[in-house]
């Protein structure tokens, strides 16, 4: 008994050395995470939209006028990132289950995700977690013809920590959101986007009766070009190239229910690599 | 509580270690008082922004006809017509017209005071293959309609055929002339000919992509064969070289003649229009998401097209679906076009040529 008193007695002390130890090190309180998730939310926001309005007002078109526009609600997007979820995995020495998502899209691809967080070793001590970011990196999976983004991570807030805020300073918890969103950012995975860009069209060969054709092939290189985001939207602009008709060898006769002309779902070749712009210019100062 | 007091002390150990330099490090670090200056800032900045954005986006002409929907997919105008002009073009100009074992005959008797005979022509063009070749199409669009007229000339193309004739002499002249057959192996050339063909491309719209169906009205080639001037000159050898009453047949019949007229006129051939498979303009919305090992089925309903004239615009609602409920989603067609919507052709499996035009 005087054996554990005496352990809890050095617990004591070392946790109370390293309170003070990690105020002294880190003055913010509570408060100021909170304030920088909101300043980082709103510095995403606005220099997207004044990207997006010095661009028109110099006359210039919001997406490239040659490219294919793809829109897409925040809502469906929402949709999209809950079927997405949840999504698990170690952060530091916690564990992290993001459960949630929602987006936003006033001036950028805003993404928050929510869920819980637990020591590794203390599944018991769940804590709730909130994490901020965007949608960064948006490309054509080159594999299935989707596209698809990163989500680029600005802030994590961990909302509570299983009543161990309650023993910690808040600069601690500070840093150790900040270790935990630099563990998050490497493991979250693609964003998947299901909307398709195919990389060919093809024309089949007609090799009976009277009018013969003979089969073709157009490629289409594809890369996505332009992000803007704005009223709820995430707007995508996907260049398209045509390429030259190529003659297809096929002999099969066509039957007269063949299929129409197919776009491939998969590029005989590697597309082009697709662009990937950053959704929006510059991100909160917590990078 | 011993487990949380004992993690609480590992923790702050751990943190305090590390979250010196981590805390104090960021180069970007604001002060409470900062961040809330500019949180105001920004917060007053931001309505005034989007009220500027939303009045700029107003004057984009693009923008005219987008639908409201949860998904958007606008295809510029541009985009399109390269693309339809690249297919057509590569369609026409890869379609042979290929007719064979076509048969045109005349008969008839020779009269001279009395009928002296019977003959029978006929011409069996074993084979007659001709190539098509396009001009670049004019696509416009408008009215929710793309229009498509294309210049289409039968460019080349060569044909076989064997020429019999037969004469059967009677009364006199079978004494004279019996029975005489002239059996002929012939080569010839398709004669060029331009025609003009004009026709809209109608849109549809299914989840996965965008379909555009060629709809023209039925198209006739006239398919002109014409003998070379070296079976020709066989041909007119062996007639020449008949002389008498069969000299005087083979002048009458004007075998040359006949043959010209039976095959001068030509074949018709409808343009397999129907076999222009629709176009897909190869944007859509995948019908599944696949998570890990699960696959999440999408719903999709897809609304009207708007062809306007600087886009095509598709709009479409997504819904994830539940397992079980139904993934179907109903072709959508462009808004009824104003003007001259061509009726569509029925689709035939194999047009026949429409034999012969004489």
């Amino acid at each position: 008994m005087a054996r554990v008193r005496s352990s809890r007695h050095r617990a004591g002390i070392l946790a109370a050395a390293a309170v003070l130890l990690a105020v002294a090190a880190c003055r913010r309180d509570k408060g100021e995470g909170e304030l920088h998730a909101r300043l980082s939310a709103l510095e995403r926001e606005t220099d997207g939209l004044r990207a997006s309005v010095q661009k028109l007002e110099r006359g210039e078109p919001i997406l490239p006028p040659d490219a294919v526009a793809i829109g897409i609600s925040q809502s469906v997007v929402k949709d999209f990132l809950t079927a997405q979820l949840p999504f698990e995995a170690d952060a530091d020495k916690f564990r992290v289950k993001l459960t949630q998502g929602e987006a936003t899209f006033l001036g950028s691809p805003a993404v928050n995700l929510t869920g819980s967080i637990w020591p590794a070793e203390r599944p018991n001590l769940v804590g709730e977690v909130r994490v901020q970011g965007a949608l960064e990196g948006i490309q054509v999976d080159p594999e299935k013809g989707t596209l698809r983004a990163t989500l680029a991570l600005d802030h994590v807030d961990l909302v509570q920590m299983g009543g161990l805020e309650n023993y910690l300073p808040a600069g601690s918890l500070n840093e150790l959101a900040r270790r935990i969103r630099k563990a998050l950012e490497d493991r979250i995975p693609p964003f998947q986007i299901p909307v398709t860009i195919e990389q060919g069209v093809d024309l089949p060969s007609v090799t009976d009766g009277p009018v013969r054709i003979q089969g073709a092939h157009m490629p289409l290189e594809v890369g996505v070009v332009d992000v803007f985001t704005g009223r709820g939207n995430l707007w995508i602009a996907v260049k398209v190239v045509p390429g030259e008709l190529t003659r297809t060898t096929d002999k099969t006769p066509a039957k007269a229910d063949s299929p129409p002309p197919t776009a491939r779902p998969k590029a005989a070749k590697p597309p082009t690599p697709a662009a990937s712009p950053k959704a929006s210019p510059g991100s909160g100062d917590a990078r | 509580m011993t487990a949380r007091r004992g993690l609480c002390a590992t923790l702050v150990l751990a943190l305090s270690l590390g979250a010196g330099p981590g805390c104090g490090g960021r180069k970007e670090a604001k002060s409470a008082e900062e961040m809330k200056a500019r949180i105001a800032a920004l917060e007053q900045e931001l309505p005034v922004l989007q009220q500027k954005l939303g009045n700029l986006l107003e004057t984009d002409p693009r923008l005219r006809g987008m639908p409201e929907t949860g998904v958007r997919v606008g295809v510029p105008t541009d985009l399109t017509r390269i693309m339809i002009e690249r297919l057509v073009t590569g369609f026409v100009d890869s379609v042979t017209l290929r007719l064979t074992n076509l048969k045109v005959n005349k008969k008839g008797d020779v009269k001279k005071v009395v009928t002296i005979g019977h003959y029978e022509l006929a011409v069996v063009i074993a084979e007659v293959v001709g190539r098509l070749k396009t001009g670049k199409p004019k696509v416009t669009f408008g009215g929710n309609r793309i229009a498509l007229s294309l210049p289409v000339t039968v460019a080349s193309g060569t044909g076989n055929a064997n020429i019999n004739f037969k004469w059967d002499g009677k009364n006199v002249s079978g004494m004279v002339c019996g029975d005489m057959e002239v059996n002929e192996d012939v080569e010839g050339s398709v004669k060029p000919d331009s025609y003009e063909v004009a026709g809209a491309l109608e849109l549809t719209a299914t989840a996965r992509q965008i379909l555009a169906a060629p709809k023209f009205p039925v198209v006739k080639v006239n398919l002109k064969v014409e003998p070379s001037a070296e079976s020709w000159a066989d041909v007119q050898k062996i007639l020449d070289d008949k002389g008498g009453v069969c000299g005087y047949v083979v002048d009458k019949v004007d075998i040359r003649g006949v043959i010209e007229g039976l095959v001068g006129k030509g074949f018709n051939v409808r343009l397999p229009t129907e076999k222009i498979k629709p176009m897909a303009i190869p944007v859509g919305i995948a019908p599944t998401l696949k998570v890990r090992d699960e696959t999440v089925k999408i719903g999709v309903k897809v609304g009207h097209l708007v062809i306007t004239e600087q886009m095509i615009w598709l709009g479409a609602d997504v819904k994830l679906e539940e397992a079980g409920e139904a993934a179907g989603a109903k072709p959508a067609a462009a808004k009824p076009a104003g003007p001259a919507k061509p009726k569509p052709t029925a689709p035939k499996a194999s047009p026949k040529p429409e034999t012969p035009a004489p």
